[in-house]
């Protein structure tokens, strides 16, 4: 399965490709993302159970992309191509200026050898080749059990005044590193609302108010687009449960408009358009 | 003075009644520096925290000035209590001692120095450094004792070696005897070659400034500050207005407004340059300005980066260029 | 207690709208005993309650006692309160802080000042000082372009030093920035710089003035031959401790605000891309 990747990747090169964004090795002989700018760069792409990195995330790094011209090729797992779906319908990439090279995949493991969350419940390990230009690897033998949501559940169980000191003792640990923010995908505003000085709608230090806002700020931006990729949970030092929180709003968005970000490339973002259908704001039961 | 386990959780819930104890404690399956109320939270066994002591010294967030009809108000840092900061690695012992170069210079953050004063570091030799350690490269040790009041060797039998360095040492310790504070070469020996990973700092460093390597290991970086609020030595900080007081707050110069002026203009917009800039203010321009490079080895960025770039590696593979 | 950076209460005496969108504000600590000692190029932090605290560059020379001036153009959130301030007004300052010109080594030096838009406040206050004390220097010359003919500041100041038979004053705004009436040239200051062909010899140019022209101009005296030991900028970048360690202004092994905001263009050329 590498070797086609590699040899994909080759080709796309010699086709009008002038950027690859991949899994590579780094000197310490870790996975991370890689940037292919020549045919000899295929030669060191990786494909393992710790290709966790969702990589649409470059697809908007200035710095990265540079000037936007020529075509660039990127790998994405099921789950990372839902997010690629969202880019797409909010039109910060267009399709024509991408090459999509999909894995089939068995589960990524985080670094203490264990399945991710995400990878348990899986539905998209192997990836519609509609939405691709290629599909690669072996059809994966995988049984996602059903998300039951059971840590969302946990805490609409508790009353309000207890919610709010679970998630202020969460909040606290913060320490505004931003890592969670910076490695989503759909975080691509060019200037944070929380980096705005003037106003400055959020505090910059890490006081209790400015936590909280910062993360439930970001909780809202992200209803109805999310696609749970999970990164950013992964890359809490603290290890504050983002996932759930952002899981909490896609299930609300789910159940008051039946929808599930990424699905396509054209879906409408729920809470960032208007349909006549749409359900009044006291049938939406927000528990 | 060979001391058990348990002996020193006795010191220590004893030392609690007068002291705010800053130990290491296992939460969601990692270890990180808090405040402890009784030894039993204390994770005795673990490699390197989370995080790092500095926030004893330079606070997270500290609100200095009040705005008062009158005009300002200094506001003293709070909790005049002394502090024990119990089982410090070396690395973040020797981190404190960098940090003072900038804190304790000509012109002393009184903060700083208040809480330096009050507070007693009571270290832990380490005998487990893991992939990403690299302390030996950068002149400190897995034995080393700089920044300690006193320290203690683990024996590997539950007991260890207590060593007292200074009178904050004694202080905690009354009872241990004077001791040269040498650290047994066995262990030393045993633990420096433990030590798996190097660092080789170029001496053309400077010279590589404007290379392109910059932009290249630069690519997959995302700007946060993961690796700035975990590291021993990084001490920037950002002053912020926030209601009717002026706060003192940690910052990152790989931020987007880091060195963006009000005005528009920012003299280091460029992604690669940050990266370049957070290498050579450790590597090049504090060993300039300080005489000592401010990094000690921990590993902790390249442990906890989201996109598994560490320091060591930049470096590294700016010498095989 | 007092600390690092507890303010001193200064109160606004004046207000000046020397254009659009800078004012200079002249301002007399609350404990005049104390005493401010400065040397021209230092700066202050200037604090206003609840708004903020931001860097500016005294303006006003040591000569003129009991005066403390600071040019504030707006641009944001501080400067915006900044101008919205009173006379009677308390504000806070921190200083002076930087090293300052070298008036020492300046002395009987032939001096080119060339500023531009609000980069000749700091040049502004080295004038003021080497005027007081005209003969201890040789030919002294001033450049000077902003944007538009309004966009000039220190009119008033300008007029008086071209009305001077002992400084030669070089007036100019952008291509485009001129009105009907403008007697000065046009042109970017580097190209004017260059039209009037300075040459090195025994001179000190001291540069002062927006990144990019800063840039453009070192650059331009380079070509006419100066050595950088003998080009002097003031450097502006963003600064919060104002006394180096913070970290915001690290240039190189150099603080802004401490080992500047005064440098030859020798010390910071190494540096140049990660500055300007």
């Amino acid at each position: 399965m590498l070797d086609e990747l590699k040899q994909q990747v080759r080709e796309l090169f010699a086709g009008d490709v002038g950027l690859v964004i991949a899994y590579g090795r780094s000197r310490d002989e870790r996975t991370v993302p890689v940037f292919a700018r020549k045919p000899a760069d295929a030669d060191a792409l990786v494909w393992n159970d710790r290709c966790y990195y969702n990589l649409t995330r470059y697809l908007t790094d200035r710095d990265v992309m540079g000037d936007g011209e020529g075509k660039i090729g990127i790998v994405v797992k099921g789950c990372d191509l839902k997010t690629l779906n969202v880019l797409l319908a909010e039109k910060q990439v267009t399709r024509e200026n991408l090459a999509v090279v999909a894995l089939r995949c068995k589960g990524m493991k985080d670094a203490d050898g264990k399945l991710l969350a995400k990878c348990e419940t899986c539905t998209v390990a192997d990836p519609d080749p509609a939405l691709c230009d290629c599909v690669i690897g072996p059809v994966p033998q995988r049984e996602p059990r059903e998300d039951d949501f059971a840590d969302v559940d946990a805490i609409e169980a508790m009353p309000p005044a207890e919610r709010l000191a679970h998630w202020s003792r969460e909040f606290e640990r913060c320490l505004r590193c931003d890592a969670c923010r910076n490695i989503c995908p759909l975080c691509y505003c060019r200037e944070c609302l929380a980096s705005q000085h003037d106003p400055r709608w959020i505090p910059a230090s890490g006081s209790a108010t400015g936590n909280r806002l910062f993360h439930l700020v970001r909780a809202f931006h992200m209803a109805g687009r999310c696609t749970n990729c999970g990164e950013c949970e992964r890359v809490c030092p603290v290890g504050i449960p983002l996932s759930t929180l952002m899981r909490k709003g896609a299930r609300i968005v789910r159940e008051s408009f039946g929808v599930e970000p990424g699905a396509a490339p054209d879906q409408r973002s729920p809470l960032a358009s208007f349909a006549p259908n749409d359900p009044d704001p006291e049938e939406v039961a927000i528990k | 003075m060979i001391v058990k386990q348990d002996q020193l959780n006795a010191r220590l819930d004893d030392l609690s009644k007068t002291m705010e104890v800053f130990a290491p404690v296992r939460e969601r399956g990692r270890v990180y520096f808090r405040t402890v109320r009784s030894s039993g939270e204390i994770a005795w066994d673990y490699g390197v925290s989370v995080n790092s002591i500095k926030e004893c010294f330079l606070p997270p967030r500290q609100v200095f000035l009040r705005y008062t009809s009158g005009g300002f108000e200094t506001v003293p840092v709070a909790n005049g209590r002394p502090r024990l900061v119990f089982l410090a690695r070396p690395c973040d012992a020797r981190g404190v001692t960098i940090m003072d170069k900038v804190f304790l210079g000509d012109r002393p953050d009184e903060t700083y120095a208040a809480l330096r004063e009050r507070t007693t570091i009571v270290g832990l030799a380490c005998d487990r450094p893991d992939e990403h350690c690299f302390c030996t490269s950068v002149g400190g040790s897995p034995a080393g004792t700089e920044g300690m009041d006193a320290a203690l060797i683990p024996m590997g039998d539950g007991s260890y070696d207590l060593k007292v360095l200074s009178d904050k040492g004694r202080a905690v310790f009354p009872d241990a005897p004077a001791d040269d504070g040498a650290i047994p070469e066995e262990f030393v020996r045993k633990a420096e070659a433990a030590v798996r990973r190097t660092v080789t700092i170029p001496e053309t460093l400077r010279d590589s400034f404007g290379s392109d390597y910059w932009r290249e290991v630069s690519q997959s970086c995302l700007k946060c500050g993961a690796c700035a609020h975990l590291c021993p030595t990084c001490h920037c900080f950002d002053i912020v207005e926030e209601g009717d007081c002026r706060v003192r707050c940690w910052d990152y110069c790989q931020s987007d407004t880091f060195t963006k002026a009000a005005a528009g203009h920012d003299h280091r917009g460029a992604k690669f340059s940050r990266c370049r800039q957070r290498v050579y203010h450790k590597f090049d321009y504090y060993p300039e300005n300080f005489g000592i490079v401010a990094c000690v080895g921990c590993g902790r960025c390249a442990r906890h980066c989201p996109v598994n770039s560490g320091i060591s590696d930049l470096i590294n593979g700016l010498n095989e260029r | 207690m007092k600390s690092l950076y507890t303010p001193r209460l200064a109160r606004v005496k004046s207000i000046v709208a020397e254009t659009r969108d800078v004012r200079t504000l002249r301002l007399a600590l609350e404990d005049a005993a104390d005493p401010f000692d400065f040397t021209p190029g230092q700066f202050v932090e200037l604090s206003v309650p609840r708004a903020g605290e931001a860097t500016f560059c005294i303006a006003s020379c040591p000569g003129d006692e009991g005066v403390l001036e600071c040019s504030v153009k707006r641009v944001g959130a501080v400067t915006e309160a900044i101008h919205m301030l009173d006379p009677e007004s308390l504000v806070g300052i921190r200083g002076p802080y930087g090293n300052g010109f070298p008036m020492d080594t300046l002395k009987g030096k032939d001096l080119l000042f060339v500023g531009g838009g609000i980069g000749l406040a700091p040049l502004r206050g080295l004038i003021r000082e080497v005027l007081r004390s005209r003969d201890d220097y040789g030919g002294l010359a001033i450049l000077y372009g902003a944007r538009t003919a309004a966009d000039r500041v220190y009119k008033d100041e300008l007029d008086a030093w071209q009305g001077r038979e002992d400084v030669r004053t070089v007036l100019t705004v952008d291509p485009g920035g001129e009105l009907p009436d403008w007697k000065g040239r046009v042109g970017y200051v580097p190209d004017v710089l260059r039209e009037m062909a300075p040459k090195p010899d025994d001179s000190v140019a001291v540069v002062c003035g927006p990144p990019i022209m800063i840039r453009l101009t070192l650059a331009a005296f380079d070509e006419l031959g100066f050595d950088p030991e003998r080009v002097l900028t003031s450097l502006e970048l963003k600064m919060k401790c104002g006394v180096g360690q913070c970290g915001r202004c690290n240039v190189g092994p150099l603080y802004v605000c401490k080992d500047g905001p005064v440098f030859t263009c020798a010390q910071i050329k190494e540096f140049m891309e990660d500055i300007l």
